[in-house]
């Protein structure tokens, strides 16, 4: 009997079962395969870090003139030092290296990072073939990690050519290799790896930048990372520890994490459908339940015919979640092997399986759940239709004689609202959480296109343009500020040349001890300086910027950490003295992930070499967009690197805004799709329940259209009273995900809403597909017949 | 004139891949201001034949004429407004709309007529629903919930609304079958009382105390009209065991 009723009941409200069906397909391919995705991903990381040998600490000595003094105290005076080991490289410039297309030199696009030149067989930050093998090169070759290749567009067999000084070498790139520690942009930094015999003929040239690589184990990282900031090494650069690679890779997690957000979403919302749905049908059927009752049939008899029902339709759904889980987890195990070396490369299915069988569990313990009210209602109650012959309280509806000009079916719809708010609640609370998720990525994209957001950059969102990298070939990095003040000088004059009449400011920046009473800050703390006229865009979140010679501003993550406040005196050490300043600001930006500190102009850096130097402020009269501009120079100076302010933000947040956008539309589509199922589902069902009604209006003259304009425009009242509840909750929204998100890399920012795109367009588009699937499923009205009147409740 | 016309009406379903005629060759009319009974036994086509008539269902065959006016050629959408605006219903079943007062489901159809839609229209439409519910003794429950009255309130607020839009006919189903007997009664005079201000009624009934109110019986049987009886204009003054005696006869003679 059970697989008679089962199979009229499936076939009875067969639009409502299919979009049941897909709603937990897509729900168990997403949670299925993201969750393995990033348990796989999770378990990768560490073995990658291992098997590459990545060290706990890793130290960049520039120069060899403080080696023996770090090894010496590497072997006798730090504590915890299990083992440690070096490796030589060369720091190259992007003049230094050149592709070679049809016998072309082409420019190297670094994507903003630092590049080394490396010798092939390190015994720490080891690098392997694509295959995870090691591999030899032979005199002539290099190897280049996979991003590198892309961005250049080289192929194995192409050629680069590399200059150092007076050295130049064209190579072969013979193959493409995976580098743990220098293998991600998001590093900030890229190695080129050369035979030992090519890159000892580039150490030797004198003008060659030799970076010592101190890799060291250690079981306690910050411990040791502190008692190093302690010493006097005035050629330590920086140090990077394993800790922050790891960090790196988890981005290859944020796809999956975002896929999980979505699956459980999706989750959530077939669970409300579900359970609107079981109610409903429960209510339908309320004659039935009582008579099944009233002849004896106990509670779990009577809701395992319900129950079953949703086991076969959450298994079927589950069964081929999992199927198509299986090719998705493998497709996105495989772009992550692309990057890393992984134990077992096989995504595990067994994960998937559990996965899959976790939401059946879920989805059919909340289904028993909701056949809770049949436990509490009577045999007879239930044959009443539910009714127990009590009167309640009024309806809360409103009056038609009252509501002026309005419309009947506007004025129906309205009314239906306020009288049965909660059956309305599920696709209110639908909707809300599609509206609030369409606002994310857009907040996103915009607080990234945000003025502010380039302040948190130390750049001038009014400066005309910027740009970096003005070195001439031959001239090397440059090592003190007077060098690049030089340099700065000369761009200024060959721009006058070209009818550029441009003020620079140059951004020189220092890694630095600063301590208090001692008290030294865990690290080398980036200083920042504006050499020239534009200095006073940077923003401060209490005291005032640093202007005297023994002024400095520190961001609040080191006040904070050091317990340093605005009014105390801090050392720092430049040129080897300690030099007494006092802090007269704080703010957070996202130099160093929020570490850092702001010198005053005026303090004559000449004596400390500088680490690098960031964005020159370009400003000049112009009617030209920073991109026009840039675009321009590029033609006219195309040696240096010219950039926009959203070319850069975009560069140093891993052009998570140019995904973002790329994704904003198949996300908006998809939204809409889901909704529009929904929607559909929902309104079907409310048809069935109003059949009686509608063929009443009907009988008394109300035409097809009429009663479809009731249903369409009660839904529009649902969309925008949806509408104005996602207004707090996406600000909500915004305060408690995006900002902390944000503040991950160490700004406080403040999230920046277009209203006509988050309240206007991209909600429009949303609610344009609901009415679209409620005018969709209101063709269902035209079948009603009047003889259906007597399903009036 | 006639307010109703029918000719050669005919009704088939076809139920599991046979044919059932439910109306067969019907024709009919119906006097403006005349009051006719439908009557017959169970499956005879009573109901069949009221919402056919009234546009309410589709003929197979034949004709309607409403007024003079074709019915069988017209839109479903110009039948909804001639329903809308020209033809009143009362149901057996007391259907309105839950979710809203006696009051709101009462102009609710006038509110939907072109006239309806303006500031002047709603304000006659709101006077006229008073003047009715005052007639038919239901003012005091006007802002009362569909739950909150009685069967015999809620018939007359059916009724209400069927007046509201004065419309030329009204069609009634049963319009006595779910009351009691005082509010039957009461019901019934009402009905009566509108048939004497000029509008035509079409009733559906097995209740012969219901038909002697009626200036004519029709009695169908098989989907054709078999015989009818004229019993003249009821009065409300008149002693209806002569009417109800006179139609017993007839019944009688025919099989009742």
């Amino acid at each position: 009997m059970l697989y008679r009723i089962l199979k009229k009941d499936l076939l009875r409200r067969k639009g409502v079962n299919v979009i049941l069906f897909l709603f937990i397909t897509i729900a168990t391919i997403f949670l299925s395969s993201s969750v393995n995705n990033i348990l796989v991903v999770s378990s990768a990381i560490g073995y990658y870090m291992e098997f590459s040998r990545v060290p706990d600490v890793n130290i960049f000595v520039k120069g060899d003139s403080e080696k023996e003094k770090v090894k010496e105290w590497l072997d006798d005076g730090a504590e915890d030092v299990k083992e440690y080991g070096d490796i030589r490289m060369i720091a190259l410039s992007d003049q230094n290296v050149k592709s070679i297309k049809n016998g072309k030199k082409k420019k190297y696009d670094t994507a903003g990072t630092s590049i080394y030149l490396a010798a092939a067989g390190m015994d720490y930050c080891k690098v392997f073939d694509m295959e995870g093998k090691p591999f030899s090169l032979k005199k002539g070759e290099a190897a280049m990690t996979r991003d590198a290749m892309e961005r250049n567009h080289l192929g194995a067999g192409d050629k680069i050519s590399i200059s150092v000084g007076k050295t130049e070498m064209d190579l072969t790139v013979s193959r493409q290799m995976k580098d743990a520690a220098f293998g991600s942009d998001m590093s900030g930094m890229n190695r080129i790896i050369v035979s030992e015999e090519d890159y000892e003929t580039f150490r030797k040239d004198e003008k060659a930048e030799n970076i010592r690589m101190f890799c060291v184990m250690t079981d306690k990282e910050t411990e040791f990372v502190k008692e190093l900031n302690s010493q006097d090494f005035s050629t330590v650069l920086n140090t990077i520890s394993k800790s922050a690679y790891k960090m790196i890779y988890s981005f290859d997690m944020i796809m999956a994490a975002l896929l999980i957000l979505i699956g459980i979403c999706l989750i959530l919302i077939a669970l409300l459908v579900l359970r609107f749905t079981l109610v409903f049908t429960m209510e339908e059927e309320y004659r039935e339940i009582g008579i099944m009752k009233a002849v004896g049939f106990r509670n779990f008899a009577v809701k395992k015919v319900y129950l079953l029902k949703y086991l076969v339709l959450v298994s079927a759904g589950t069964v081929a979640g999992f199927a198509a889980s299986i090719p998705v987890s493998r497709a996105m195990v495989d772009s992550v092997s692309r990057n890393m070396i992984m134990e077992d490369s096989s995504s595990n299915l067994w994960v998937n399986f559990i996965c899959s069988g976790c939401i059946v569990l879920l989805v059919m313990l909340f289904c028993y759940t909701s056949t809770g009210k049949l436990d509490k209602i009577s045999a007879i109650s239930a044959i009443r239709s539910g009714k127990t012959g009590e009167r309640f309280g009024r309806r809360t509806g409103i009056r038609l004689n009252r509501r002026g000009k309005m419309s009947v079916p506007m004025f129906l719809g309205l009314n239906d609202i306020l009288t049965h708010m909660r059956r309305y609640l599920v696709l209110m609370i639908t909707f809300c959480i599609s509206f609030v998720l369409i606002t994310i990525p857009l907040n996103t994209i915009n607080t990234m296109r945000s003025r502010e957001m380039v302040v948190k950059f130390a750049l001038d969102p009014d400066s005309a343009v910027y740009v970096r990298r003005i070195g001439n070939a031959g001239e090397g990095n440059y090592r003190y500020k007077d060098d690049l003040l030089k340099g700065m000088q000369r761009v200024k004059q060959e721009m006058k040349e070209k009818g550029y009449d441009a003020e620079l400011t140059g951004i020189p920046f220092y890694f630095l001890k600063v301590s208090k009473n001692g008290t030294v800050s865990d690290q080398k703390l980036l200083l920042l300086q504006n050499l020239g006229q534009n200095n006073d865009y940077l923003l401060y979140d209490k005291g005032k910027a640093p202007r005297l010679e023994n002024e400095i501003a520190l961001s609040e993550a080191v006040l904070k950490q050091n317990k340093w406040n605005i009014g105390d005196w801090v050392d720092v050490n430049i040129g080897g003295k300690a030099e007494k300043f006092i802090i007269t600001g704080t703010y957070t930006d996202y130099m160093q992930m929020g570490q850092s500190g702001r010198l005053n102009p005026v303090i004559d850096m000449k004596e400390e070499m500088m680490a690098d130097y960031w964005n020159i402020l370009v400003d000049m009269k112009t009617d030209k967009t920073q991109k026009e501009l840039a675009h321009d120079l590029k033609k006219d100076f195309p040696s240096y690197e010219w950039n926009d302010a959203q070319s850069l933000v975009d560069q140093n947040v891993g052009g998570i805004q140019d995904s973002l956008a790329k994704l904003l539309m198949p996300m908006t589509g998809l939204l809409c799709a889901i909704i529009m199922l929904i929607t559909a589902l929902m309104e079907k069902l409310f048809i069935v329940r109003e059949k009686g009604e509608i063929a009443m209006m009907k009988s008394v003259g109300f035409g097809n259209w009429s009663i479809r304009r009731w249903q369409i425009l009660r839904m529009v009242w649902v969309v925008l009273l949806s509408m104005i509840a996602a207004v707090p909750m996406s600000l909500l929204s915004n305060r408690f995900m995006l900002r902390p998100i944000f503040a991950i890399m160490g700004a406080n920012v403040k999230i920046q809403v277009v209203p006509w795109q988050v309240y206007g367009v991209y909600p429009g588009i949303l609610m344009v597909g609901i009415i679209a699937a409620t005018i969709f499923a209101t063709g269902k009205v035209k079948q009603i017949h009047i003889r259906e009147m007597n399903n009036i409740e | 004139m006639e307010s109703l016309k029918v000719s050669n009406l005919c009704k088939t379903y076809i139920i599991e891949k046979r044919q059932n005629n439910v109306l067969r060759n019907v024709s009919l009319e119906i006097k403006q201001g005349e009051m006719v009974a439908v009557m017959g036994p169970s499956g005879s086509g009573k109901t069949t034949l009221l919402y056919t008539v009234s546009g309410m269902d589709d003929a197979t065959a034949g004709k309607v004429d409403f007024f003079g006016k074709e019915m069988t050629g017209l839109t479903a959408n110009e039948i909804s407004d001639m329903r809308l605006e020209e033809m009143g219903f009362v149901f057996q079943q007391m259907y309105m709309l839950k979710n809203l007062s006696i009051y709101d489901n009462i102009i609710m159809p006038a509110y939907q007529t072109s006239g309806g839609k303006t500031k002047k229209g709603r304000a006659a439409v709101n006077e006229r629903a008073k003047i009715l519910m005052q007639k038919l003794g239901i003012s005091e429950v006007a802002d009362n919930d569909i739950n909150e009255v009685s069967g015999g309130q809620l018939q007359r607020a059916c009724i209400c609304r069927s007046l509201i839009n004065e419309p030329k006919i009204i069609f009634a189903d049963e319009p006595t079958g779910a009351l009691n007997k005082q509010n039957s009664i009461e019901v019934m005079d009402e009905l009566n009382r509108i048939n004497l201000d000029g509008t035509s009624i079409l009733l559906v009934t097995h209740d012969m105390k219901v038909a002697a109110r009626c200036e004519r019986v029709l009695y169908i049987e098989d989907g054709d009209i078999r015989e009818d009886i004229t019993l003249g204009k009821w009065q409300k003054d008149q002693d209806m065991r002569v009417r109800e005696r006179t139609l017993n006869d007839w019944l009688v003679k025919l099989g009742w």
